[in-house]
C-alpha cells in the first residue's frame, strides 16, 4: 500500500513536471492549415515525421539552436532528451537524406520573425509571452 | 581526368547555392584509426595509424518540393600517386511529389539494409568500427538509377523504397547491354528509436565482373566470367534507445549459376550496447558468415568474428571507439575454408564538422 503510494506520487510529480515544462513553450505556425496541434503531434512534427501540412504546405522546422537560453528545455519537453541528442539526431537524418535540416536560430524573436515570413514553417519559443497571431493552441 | 574530377567535385559544392536560396547545410565527416593485429597460425603481428574516409556532405533544399543530396568521399586509392582518390558516393536529387511520397533519381546507397540506408559513409553515426562482414563480400552497396519512396505512413511510421538502377556489374558512366537492378525494401517505426525492415534485391551479372557498387573487392571470384543471377534477402531490427541498443542485420543471398546450381549463402551481423552516464556505450558484436561451397560470384568463406567495445561520445560530433576482436573460421563447417585467425585492437576517432 505504502509502495503504490509512493509510485502513485512519483507519476504525479513527474506528470507535473512534463507539463510545467510544456507550459514554458509557446509553437509558433505560419500557414499549416490548423490552428491547433497536441503534444505528440508537435513532437512527432519536430522528429521530422511529416513532410508536408495537410494543406499542401512544405514543413519548415524552426528551432532553438544551443545559443538559445531555452533550448534545453525545448529538448527534454520535445524530444524528452537533451540538444546534444537532438544536433546528433537531426544530423544523422539529413545525413540519411530523409529530411530536411531544420534551422536553428538564437533567440525568440529571430525564431517568430522567420516563422512570420515562411509560409509551412513553424517554431519553438520558450519562455516566451508572446500573443502573436501566428500562436499554435497546445491541446 | 583529374581536372574533370575536381570539375565535378567544385560543381556538386557550388550547385546548391546557385540552384536556390533555400536552406544549405555543408558538413564533413571523417576518421582515423589505429590498429594492432595478430595472426597466430604465420605468427605474423602489425601495427599502423590510418588516414580513413573524409567525407564532404551538401544538403540543400532547392525549393518547397525539390532537395539535392551529395556525399563526396576522399579515401585510399593504391591506383593513384597520393594514395587517394576522390569518389562520388551519393549525389541525387529527390522530388516530394504528394505528402511522405518522393521521388529520387541519382546515385544513392541500397535501402536494402538498415546500416546501409542510414549510416553511410559517416563513421561517426556507426556503432561498431567496421561494417558487417556481408559488406565485403555480396552487399550491393550503390545504385544509380530511379527510386520512390514513401515514409512515416500511418500510425506504425510504415515506409518503402521501390529503386530500379544500374547493375553491379555496370559503372556509372554505362552498362555494355541492357543491365538493371531491381530493389524492394519495406519497414516500420513502431516506437522511438525501433525500426524493423526487411529487403529484397535483384541482379543479373552476364560475366561476374563487379563495377563500383558493389565492394566485394579480393573477396571476389575474379575466376568466373559466366552469368549469375542474384537474389538477396535481408531483414533488420534496429533500437536504439535511451540506454539499450540493438542492431541485427540478416542476409541470405541465392546466387544461381549454369554451372554449379543455386548457391545459398547467409550472413548475421549482431550489436548489442548500453548507454552508462549518456556519453559511453560499452557494446559487444558477433558477425557470422557462410558462403556455400558452390558459389562463384565471391570466394567461398566461413567466417565468425566477435567484438568487445567502447564507444565514448566526446561531443555530438565527435566520438572515439576501441574495440578488441577475433576473427576465425565457423566451427564444424567443413565445406569451405574459414577466414584467417587474427585477433586485434581497433581504435576510431570518428567526427564531424
Amino acid at each position: 500500500m505504502r509502495f503504490s503510494l509512493i509510485i502513485l506520487l512519483l507519476c504525479t510529480v513527474f506528470s507535473a513536471q512534463g507539463q510545467e515544462n510544456w507550459q514554458k513553450l509557446t509553437v509558433v505556425a505560419n500557414q499549416i492549415g490548423t490552428e491547433s496541434l497536441t503534444k505528440d503531434q508537435v513532437s512527432k512534427v519536430f522528429k521530422g515525421n511529416l513532410s508536408r501540412w495537410k494543406n499542401d504546405e512544405s514543413v519548415t522546422l524552426v528551432m532553438p539552436s544551443s545559443k538559445h537560453e531555452g533550448c534545453e528545455i525545448m529538448a527534454m519537453t520535445v524530444f524528452r532528451r537533451d540538444m546534444k541528442y537532438v544536433k546528433k539526431y537531426w544530423l544523422n537524418l539529413v545525413f540519411q537524406g530523409r529530411s530536411n535540416p531544420p534551422v536553428y536560430l538564437d533567440s525568440n524573436e529571430e525564431i517568430l520573425n522567420y516563422v512570420s515570413k515562411h509560409s509551412g514553417s513553424i517554431g519553438i519559443l520558450v519562455n516566451s509571452n508572446n500573443n502573436s497571431s501566428l500562436k499554435i493552441t497546445i491541446l | 581526368m583529374i581536372y574533370k574530377r575536381q570539375l565535378i567535385i567544385l560543381l556538386l559544392i557550388v550547385a546548391p547555392s546557385v540552384f536556390g536560396q533555400g536552406n544549405v547545410q555543408v558538413n564533413g565527416f571523417g576518421h582515423l584509426e589505429y590498429e594492432f593485429y595478430h595472426k597466430p597460425d604465420s605468427k605474423k603481428n602489425e601495427s599502423s595509424f590510418k588516414l580513413g574516409e573524409h567525407d564532404l556532405f551538401v544538403n540543400a533544399r532547392i525549393n518547397k518540393k525539390l532537395t539535392f543530396l551529395s556525399e563526396v568521399v576522399v579515401k585510399s586509392d593504391s591506383k593513384t600517386a597520393s594514395g587517394f582518390g576522390i569518389s562520388i558516393e551519393r549525389v541525387f536529387l529527390k522530388y516530394n511529389y504528394k505528402g511522405e511520397h518522393n521521388l529520387i533519381i541519382g546515385k544513392v546507397h541500397s535501402p536494402l539494409n538498415y546500416w546501409n540506408d542510414v549510416y553511410h559513409h559517416g563513421r561517426l553515426f556507426f556503432p561498431t568500427i567496421d561494417r558487417p562482414l556481408n559488406f565485403d563480400y555480396f552487399m550491393p552497396i550503390h545504385v544509380l538509377g530511379l527510386r520512390a519512396q514513401g515514409q512515416n505512413l500511418g500510425k506504425l511510421n510504415f515506409g518503402y523504397d521501390l529503386q530500379v538502377g544500374n547493375s553491379m556489374q555496370s559503372t556509372d558512366f554505362g552498362a555494355d547491354g541492357i543491365l538493371l537492378s531491381y530493389l524492394a525494401s519495406v519497414h516500420i517505426k513502431p516506437v522511438d528509436g525501433m525500426r524493423l525492415m526487411a529487403g529484397y534485391y535483384y541482379d543479373f551479372l552476364p560475366d561476374n565482373h563487379h563495377g563500383p557498387h558493389a565492394h566485394s573487392g579480393t573477396n571476389h571470384n575474379e575466376d568466373y566470367h559466366d552469368a549469375l543471377e542474384t537474389n538477396q534477402i535481408n531483414a533488420s531490427i534496429a533500437y536504439f534507445g535511451d540506454k539499450w541498443e540493438f542492431l541485427n542485420e540478416s542476409a541470405l543471398v541465392i546466387n544461381r549459376t549454369d554451372t554449379l546450381g543455386t548457391a545459398n549463402s547467409v550472413s548475421n551481423y549482431t550489436y548489442l550496447g548500453y548507454r552508462i552516464k549518456d556519453k559511453y556505450i560499452p557494446f559487444v558484436n558477433a558477425d557470422y558468415l557462410h558462403i556455400a561451397p558452390n558459389e562463384l560470384h565471391v570466394r567461398p568463406r566461413s567466417g565468425l568474428k566477435f567484438s568487445l567495445g567502447m564507444r565514448w561520445e566526446i561531443d555530438p560530433k565527435c566520438n572515439l571507439k576501441i574495440q578488441l576482436e577475433k576473427y576465425g573460421k565457423v566451427p564444424d563447417i567443413h565445406d569451405v575454408p574459414g577466414i584467417e585467425n587474427k585477433y586485434e585492437i581497433k581504435l576510431q576517432l570518428a567526427y564531424a564538422i
